[in-house]
């Protein structure tokens, strides 16, 4: 269970394979981002998180994440439905969301933008390219782009 | 034309005719020529008319049977061309018949003079003592002339096969009405000889041929195209057809039994009539004979009482003789050889009329004795003996002609009836046939219907099976997509860290090692990427539209500069290149064909590419021209392989998948790809749309 964080940037990971975790954190510390990171393992504990429920309660949901890099493929709950839930409830509907995934599936694509994702990026295989893909990220994510409070 | 492009095909010979029919029938017709003819050469009556008394076949008729026959024969199925010997045999064939046929008609019409038939008898100079001279009939004539109609418009595929099937009708029914007139021995050959006259055995063999014909006559419609797409339809159709001329000639029997039964009751009619007349007669010479005999039975009584009433019979008899009288009369008019019986009669009534006269006076003014004494003269006697007598005379060839009459009349009774039950029984067996025919041939189509749906399902579960299929390979892709990557992902970050953190402490073989895992992890995304490409190709349906090659080839070009702006390259892309394409497919394809030419120009220092369109054997031909390294044109066949590469990864870095999404992108299109190089000097690569 994370510890409550009030008033810092931190990123949500979205993401069930431990090895694309932890080269996408050690992207983001390579690129000078030392903002906290919360990882979740899968949709539903995503959406725990988020909403704050299950073994996430108590937690304030107006405390939201810098951006979400949220995985497609997930165990139980899988990315665009997560998506679905963050646009649908008030609370957490301008939420930030990059969908961070291995699919190039046009109707991937379609339906992330359709359901209102901010941004769409494709995991690259390649290391240096992947590497520069999350740092570009992040920077923008945490540094550049503004969001309501 | 249509209809003869069909009938070149074996698959449409049932429904087009079979000749099978009209080929059995005129062989059946030789052989009973072969009969006739050696009825004649050998005497036997029997061979050539069956019964003495009914007309024979003239030799004459024989031989146009014959030549009919062979040009039958000879027809084959139908393509006999004209100028061919076979075609100048069967015009010989027909036309000699059918100028007998006229001839004859023209003698019976317009009375003109010419003596075929003795030609042809000449040689069997004995006529076999036939009730009939033989010839060739006027309604032999029309049927041969109607055989002959038929048989032209078969062989030159005449557009309206109404007509041949109407003229065989009427030969049917001419030759059925004839067939049962000689089974009934009707009379009705013998007064509408115009229409009717002609032997048994002609009959026959018209008959034969005309429904042997008529079985094999070609079916022709506007619909025929219709038709020959559905072989499983085009055998029932002419079963049908087969099915419709028997119930026609079911209808035709009734038609005849009609016509038989009509003359049948009028010869009734005139027979009951007859006999009724006999029977008149004998009862008036009868009657004549009562009236005397009254008279005479008067005159005694008056005689032996004197008692005036007995004068009332013989008064009244006598009266009614004048009726008798009349009666006299009229058969003197109508038997003018008895004048001399009748006068005879007249005159012996009158002489006996007087002796009763006399001997009734004597009695009421003489007394009993007086006449019983001109009585005793036997005068009366005599002339009441002479008087019978000569109504006996009379009467006895009446009585013979009535015995006859009323023979006459019960035979034709009973063929009356005969013809009307026995030819219904006939029709209602061939009716029972048809509606067998029908009913099996019911089954059929049901049977083919049911079929056709059970295809049609099939077909639907194959669709649906498809469909599945395809379902299956999305997501076969969708997981390849994820699935398959993420663990390249692992392997290529993590030699990647190795490298980053432990470089320094690893030697420059461990180094080694790791970079090409790393390289190896690159190639596999690589190829990975390729199959999805290649796949997505496959499953896409082909969705066609306007589209500028142009533009998607300057989008290409302008991503390509924009991946390696230091490159010096020379690109021309032809102008108004637009066709009606896939875009998606054919981007792809752009991106491929553009992208190798880049990459295979890439050692040069200024390269130069070309994209255009010109035409090769009347057809448009796009092709992408560079001046790179160029391949080797043995190994062109190779080129479009999937997988497959002419230059190894130091040369030129490659999957090998490009140029085979190009080649499926094309056929998807249905045009053709191909290309042509020399080592060293650039290649060009060719490609169409149908577009």
């Amino acid at each position: 269970m994370a510890e409550v964080i009030k008033n810092s940037k931190y990123i949500l990971l979205v993401e069930d394979n431990r090895d694309d975790e932890d080269l996408t954190i050690r992207a983001l510390r390579k690129g000078n981002i030392s903002n906290e990171i919360i990882v979740t393992r899968d949709g539903a504990e995503a959406l725990d998180f988020i909403f704050a429920q299950g073994s996430y309660a108590g937690r304030n949901v107006m405390d939201r994440p810098q951006v979400v890099l949220l995985d497609l493929k997930l165990p139980k709950v899988n990315g665009l439905e997560v998506l679905e839930k963050i646009r649908q409830d008030p609370r957490t509907k301008t939420m930030p969301v990059v969908i961070l995934t291995s699919s190039r599936e046009e109707s991937d694509l379609v339906k992330g933008y359709s359901l209102g994702v901010n941004s769409y990026i494709c995991k690259p295989v390649d290391m240096a390219q992947f590497t520069g893909a999350i740092q570009q990220l992040g920077l923008y994510w945490l540094v550049l782009n503004e969001i309501p409070s | 034309m249509s209809a003869e492009m069909i009938e070149n095909t074996s698959e449409q010979k049932s429904f087009l005719g079979n000749p099978f029919f009209r080929r059995t029938s005129s062989i059946a017709v030789l052989l009973l020529v072969g009969l006739v003819f050696a009825g004649w050469i050998l005497g036997r009556a029997t061979f050539v008319s069956i019964l003495p008394q009914w007309p024979a076949v003239a030799p004459l008729t024989a031989a146009c049977f014959f030549l009919t026959a062979s040009a039958i024969l000879l027809l084959g199925d139908g393509q006999v061309p004209v100028k061919s010997w076979r075609g100048v045999l069967l015009a010989l064939c027909l036309s000699v018949v059918l100028l007998i046929a006229l001839m004859v008609l023209g003698r019976s019409f317009f009375f003109w003079n010419l003596p075929m038939d003795m030609l042809l008898l000449e040689k069997k100079g004995e006529l076999l003592d036939l009730k009939y001279p033989p010839e060739l009939p006027p309604a032999t004539a029309i049927c041969f002339l109607l055989t002959q109609l038929h048989l032209f418009s078969v062989w030159f595929r005449a557009k309206f096969s109404f007509f041949r099937i109407f003229f065989s009708v009427v030969v049917l029914f001419q030759t059925l009405v004839v067939l049962m007139a000689y089974l009934y021995q009707a009379e009705i050959i013998y007064e509408f000889s115009f229409l009717l006259k002609m032997s048994v055995l002609t009959a026959w063999m018209f008959l034969i041929l005309n429904l042997g014909l008529m079985i094999s006559s070609p079916l022709k419609s506007k619909n025929i195209s219709w038709f020959s797409e559905f072989s499983l339809v085009s055998k029932d159709v002419a079963r049908e057809k087969n099915l419709y001329i028997g119930i026609l000639v079911v209808f035709l029997i009734f038609l005849a039994i009609g016509v038989l039964a009509t003359h049948s009751l009028e010869n009734m009619k005139q027979s009951f009539f007859l006999v009724r007349e006999s029977q008149e007669k004998i009862t008036a010479l009868t009657q004549l004979h009562l009236n005397l005999v009254s008279a005479e039975t008067g005159q005694r009584g008056y005689i032996l009482t004197g008692n005036e009433d007995y004068l009332n019979i013989y008064n009244s008899s006598l009266q009614a003789l004048e009726s008798s009288k009349e009666f006299l009369n009229q058969w003197l008019l109508d038997h003018p050889e008895h004048q001399d019986i009748i006068q005879d009669i007249e005159s012996t009534v009158f002489v006996k009329r007087q002796e009763m006269e006399k001997t009734i006076a004597l009695r009421r003014n003489n007394g009993f004795a007086a006449a019983a004494a001109l009585v005793n003269t036997n005068q009366g006697r005599l002339a009441m003996r002479k008087i019978r007598g000569l109504l006996k005379q009379l009467q006895e060839p009446q009585e013979s002609l009535l015995k006859e009459r009323e023979y006459t009349s019960v035979v034709s009774t009973r063929r009356t009836v005969t013809t009307i039950v026995l030819g219904s029984l006939l029709a209602i067996l061939l009716m029972a046939i048809c509606l067998g025919l029908y009913m099996k041939n019911s089954l059929r189509r049901y049977a083919a219907e049911n079929r056709i749906k059970d295809l049609n399902i099939t077909l639907e579960n194959k669709l649906l099976e498809l469909g599945f299929a395809n379902k299956e390979l999305e997501s076969f892709s969708y997981s390849v997509s994820h699935d398959l990557r993420a663990p390249l992902r692992a392997m290529s970050g993590f030699s990647n860290i190795l490298l980053e953190d432990y470089g320094p402490k690893l030697d420059k073989e461990a180094q080694g090692y790791l970079m090409r895992i790393v390289a190896a992890s690159d190639k596999m995304s690589q190829l990975i990427n390729g199959i999805l490409d290649i796949s997505r190709i496959a499953r896409r349906q082909l969705h066609r539209e306007t589209l500028s090659l142009t533009a998607i080839a300057s989008q290409t070009v302008e991503d390509l500069r924009r991946s390696e702006p230091y490159r010096q390259v020379e690109i021309l892309i032809d102008p108004d290149l637009s066709v009606s394409a896939d875009n998606p497919l054919m981007t792809t394809a752009l991106q491929n064909l553009l992208g190798n030419a880049w990459k295979f120009t890439s050692k040069k220092d200024l390269a130069h590419i070309h994209f255009g369109k010109k035409w090769q054997n009347g057809r448009e031909v796009f092709f992408v021209e560079d001046d790179g390294a160029g391949f080797d044109m043995a190994y062109a066949e190779k080129l479009f392989g999937t997988f497959q590469r002419l230059h190894n990864d130091n040369e030129f870095q490659g999957t090998g998948v490009g140029l085979a999404s190009v080649r499926r992108v094309i056929h998807l299109h249905g045009g053709e790809v191909w290309a042509e190089s020399r080592v060293g000097q650039g290649a060009v690569f060719y490609f169409t749309l149908n577009s």
